[in-house]
């Protein structure tokens, strides 16, 4: 049975302006991410990686082409809509990993539950089962200051996975860790796409990452070099 | 900050209310007409002869006149006072006749011993504030400018300023104070029916001429609520810009803790938090710090509106409806403050907001 395409981008251009410049971040990409890939999107700094990434985490909308996420053409969603494509469909991680300083480790995984209507109690269950898939439920009541760097990157990943989204973005997750923390966190990752069937997209300039997934997207000045 | 502005509403309201409370009551406690000497130095040195009495008690409408000198008392028990208007007690000299409960030229009741009796001399009645003030009970002895007294009873009446007196025969006073026999400082008019006060009043002007001022005390006390609520008004407009200007003080406070948080707003975006999400949470934190600033408020502003009054002896009301107003008043502003730095951390471009440094 052929995977089915849960991300779809064509002809994509993205464009910012830049004072009276324009500037063009991707210059007509198109591609498929299935159910289940690890992709691996590499490129050099400035290619459009990340703006890549945020086409397709919903979080905006294609200046000219077409975005599916889900079968959904994110060109046609309102603020709201895109919002709730992302709480229902998508766990962002970043590279500087964005937790909340004054929150605890089961704090900021909760964060993206805070506006559902979902317990208290479940909330709780659900971020403590999440942090014992990281390996850091002897950490939940620290704050980020007290952690580690890879130790802070699963606390972001549990978030990412508390809405129990079926794609998981990541935009250089490794980039802040040294080398060996980092091949643990894509370790990490590549568990969970095994394990919890969940869609790995992950952004990096790193080459040596690259061995890890089962798609390679080589990205250079906004349009596809590559795709193996 | 907002605590601040919701004290000072607190603390100014309250004097106004208390000292509003405590002069409205005690001139109702005097209520009818009262008669003084016009005299170029004011009424405090208005001295009035003993015959004006029976003529205006011959005036239809007029059931008693009840001569009055009433003067700060100098010392008591040897303590002088500092003239700092806290702890003044005033000397009451009347005509008291049967050692009666009720005692009609302030309005005031027997609570402890007797009234006085026509034949006492060397003897008083004090009021309430000066019983607790000097610890003192019925057979006890008081100085009062260096004169000792015999208490024989205690009174109270509607209002803390009267409380503090001492009640006492006109011979007394008059010689406790130096005042010429057969003169009296005001005659206080009681009448057979309250409501004919404007009228007696001014027949009685007509009957004594313009040697006299004869002052209706009802009338008095309406203009003198007048002047108190313009009071009051005043005081809340002042307070009332304390807390704009705090207000102001929230909104910025709010605006750079959403820019601050700029990437953290961003992140929340990311996760699928709505713009409404986002706006409900900086409005959740500008309530709050509204009520924190208001209970912090309320205590302050109680506690400074006690501290004036034992201070400096200006009584002061907090009533329930200013505390539930002032609370009501920085819950408001919470709110309002917040609506604008909530608006605009909703609007923040995702994009841009995780791009920043
Ligand atoms: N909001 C923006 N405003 C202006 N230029 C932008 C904006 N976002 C991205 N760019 C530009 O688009 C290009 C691609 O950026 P980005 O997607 O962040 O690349 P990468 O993540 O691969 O480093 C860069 O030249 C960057 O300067
Ligand atoms: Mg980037």
């Amino acid at each position: 049975m052929p995977k089915q395409s849960i991300i779809e981008l064509k002809d994509v251009v993205k464009e910012y302006r830049l004072g009276k410049t324009i500037v063009r971040a991707l210059r007509g990409v198109s591609l498929e991410i299935k159910r289940g890939d690890f992709a691996i999107v590499v490129g050099p700094s400035g290619s459009g990686k990340s703006t890549l990434l945020h086409m397709m985490g919903a979080l905006d909308r294609p200046t000219s082409g077409k975005v599916f996420i889900a079968g959904k053409d994110i060109g046609l969603l309102d603020d709201w809509s895109l919002a709730m494509l992302r709480r229902k469909t998508i766990g962002f991680v970043f590279q500087t990993f964005n937790l909340v300083p004054t929150l605890n480790t089961l704090e900021n995984v909760m964060l993206p539950l805070e506006p559902t209507g979902i317990d208290e109690i479940e909330k709780i269950k659900r971020a403590k089962e999440l942090l014992k898939l990281v390996g850091l439920e002897h950490r939940m009541l620290h704050k980020p200051m007290e952690l580690s760097g890879g130790e802070r990157q699963r606390v972001a990943i549990a978030r990412a996975l508390i809405n129990n989204p079926e794609i998981v973005l990541a935009d250089e997750p490794t980039g802040n860790l040294d080398t060996k923390t980092g091949l643990q966190i894509i370790e990490a990752m590549r568990k969970l796409n095994v394990e919890e069937k969940k869609t790995f997209v992950i952004v990096t300039h790193d080459l040596s990452l690259l061995k890890y997934g089962n798609r390679h997207i080589y990205i250079r000045d906004g349009l596809i070099e590559k795709i193996r | 900050m907002i605590a601040v502005g919701v004290a000072a509403i607190i603390a100014l309201t309250s004097l106004a209310d208390g000292v509003f409370m405590d002069v409205k009551s005690a001139v109702a406690q005097v209520q009818g007409v009262i008669v003084f000497q016009k005299n170029p130095y004011g009424p405090l040195f208005s001295q009035i002869d003993e015959s004006y009495i029976q003529k205006i008690e011959r005036i239809a409408g007029v059931k008693k006149v009840h001569p009055a000198i009433i003067k700060p008392a100098r010392e008591i028990d040897g303590k002088p006072f500092a003239y700092n208007a806290k702890s003044i007690v005033r000397l009451i000299g009347s005509k008291f006749e049967n050692s009666q409960d009720k005692i009609t030229v302030i309005r005031a009741e027997i609570i402890e011993g007797r009234g006085l009796k026509a034949s006492d001399k060397g003897k008083v009645v004090i009021g309430t504030e000066v019983k607790d003030q000097y610890n003192k009970f019925v057979g006890n002895k008081i100085k009062i400018n260096g004169k000792a007294f015999e208490i024989v009873g205690v009174y109270r009446s509607g209002s803390k300023y009267l409380n503090r007196g001492i009640l006492l025969q006109l011979d007394d006073m008059r010689e406790l104070i130096n005042f010429p026999k057969n003169k009296v400082a005001q005659l206080n008019v009681e009448l057979e029916n309250p409501d004919e006060a404007n009228k007696i009043a001014k027949l009685i002007q007509f009957k004594l001429g313009d040697k006299f001022k004869v002052i209706n005390s009802t009338q008095f006390a309406k203009s003198l609520a007048n002047i108190l609520s313009d009071l009051r008004l005043f005081v809340l407009a002042v307070a009332s810009l304390a807390a704009i200007v705090a207000a102001i003080g929230i909104l910025n406070t709010m605006l750079m803790s959403v820019m601050e948080r700029y990437r953290e707003i961003g992140t929340l975006k990311a996760t699928g938090w709505t713009n409404a999400n986002i706006m409900q949470m900086i409005l959740y934190e500008s309530t709050f710090i509204g009520i924190i600033g208001g209970i912090l408020g309320i205590l302050f502003g109680t506690a400074i509106s006690k501290l004036v009054s034992l201070q400096i002896g200006m009584p002061t009301f907090v009533s329930a409806e200013l505390l539930s107003e002032s609370f009501l008043f920085a819950l408001v502003i919470g709110v309002c403050a917040g609506l604008y730095p909530a608006w605009k951390a909703s609007r923040f471009d995702p994009v841009e907001a995780l791009r920043a440094e």
